[in-house]
């Protein structure tokens, strides 16, 4: 059951990445202020979202609560994951200019920390260093991400290694915002 | 010759004189007003814990705004002069939304949170409408902000939750000997 609603969370963790890059890719196909449009509707989704955080924790009932179902066993509040998870979005959204980067940042977020947790979930006895993540875990990391080097450029290849090693250290800062962190500093410099 | 986004071109070329007397209180007074309210968290209504994570968060973003608008270098899109004279940094990230959007962050669960939400908007709105900000920095004040207020917090909680702890556990020995 547990096995489940964790697969159930990182299947909704991929999801809502796919949903984010398919919206910005059909709004750089349609218009050339694809970057603006998608700054927009970040701001709104995060104040719309705050808003539903705001009426769960005041018992207010919003068709989102089932969300807050498979959210955040880790979270100093409900929700507070996918707030993080937002921020990530909304950090490459303000911070790179262009649209390959941003879309690999988000690949990255949104694939490989979930392929990485499920892995590690599934291989629980082949234990690393390192958040107990099997090597397994970082093999899939790889694997899964790579893919968006053939559409952003064999630069990202280094990114997704030092992505890898990132998600697997116990830092403070979540994940979700920790790897767009990442993807943000690399691509500004190179 | 820079481009901006239609929204903030379209908000900084609309002019109201009481939006503008409204927006330059704002530019002036956001940094003060804070301050106050952090001292009123302090003494007043004794919320310790808040008032601490928030300047805590405070410091970091002191820190970090200045320099990343200097490592970032963007030119202010100053589209407004009539407005307000353009100021001399430069434009991303914005430091006036990051700092309410700290405030946003510390009462995201509070009875407080739709006024918070109010002057949030309202104070982010105003940079553009004065055309010293454009959307993505407005933005990129609110991710660092959040950012910053969410770990302060974090870090801060487990800190002050072990120190009760041990101190509770203190005061029980003391009680069983």
């Amino acid at each position: 059951m547990k096995a489940k609603s964790e697969l159930a969370r990182q299947i909704l963790h991929i999801l809502l990445g796919m949903c984010a890059i398919g919206g910005m890719l059909i709004l750089w196909k349609l218009t050339h202020g694809w970057h603006y449009i998608s700054i927009s509707i970040a701001w709104l989704a995060m104040i719309a979202y705050c808003t539903v955080v705001y009426l769960h924790s005041r018992k207010v009932k919003t068709p989102l609560d089932v969300l807050f179902t498979y959210m955040g066993k880790r979270d100093s509040f409900p929700g507070e994951g996918a707030l993080w998870y937002l921020l990530g979005i909304m950090l490459a959204l303000s911070f790179l200019d262009r649209f390959l980067y941003v879309i690999a940042s988000v690949y990255i977020l949104a694939v490989g920390d979930s392929i990485s947790t499920i892995y590690s979930y599934k291989n629980k006895y082949v234990q690393s260093f390192f958040k107990g993540r099997s090597w397994i875990s970082y093999l899939a990391f790889i694997i899964f991400t790579i893919p968006i080097s053939l559409y952003a450029g064999v630069l990202v290849i280094p990114l997704i290694l030092i992505c890898t090693l990132a998600e697997s250290l116990d830092l403070r800062i979540n994940d979700n915002f920790l790897l767009p962190l990442i993807c943000v500093i690399y691509f500004r410099l190179i | 010759m820079v481009e901006y986004d239609t929204f903030s071109t379209w908000l900084s070329s609309y002019n109201s004189p009481i939006v503008t007397n409204i927006s330059l209180f704002i530019d002036l007074f956001t940094y003060p007003i804070l301050f106050l309210f952090l001292l009123y968290l302090v003494f007043v209504k004794n919320d310790k814990k808040r008032a601490l994570a928030m300047a805590a968060a405070y410091l970091i973003l002191l820190l970090l705004i200045p320099s990343l608008k200097f490592v970032f270098s963007e030119v202010r899109p100053c589209s407004a002069p009539w407005k307000i004279q353009c100021p001399s940094d430069y434009s991303l990230p914005s430091g006036h939304a990051a700092a309410v959007a700290v405030l946003l962050a510390a009462y995201l669960t509070s009875p407080t949170f739709p006024f918070a939400l109010f002057v949030y908007v309202i104070v982010s709105l105003s940079r553009i409408y004065l055309g010293v900000h454009v959307f993505k920095d407005v933005l990129a004040g609110t991710v660092l902000a959040f950012a910053s207020f969410l770990l302060m917090n974090k870090i801060l909680s487990s800190k002050i939750g072990d120190y009760y702890i041990k101190a509770r556990s203190r005061d029980m020995v003391k009680k069983k000997w």
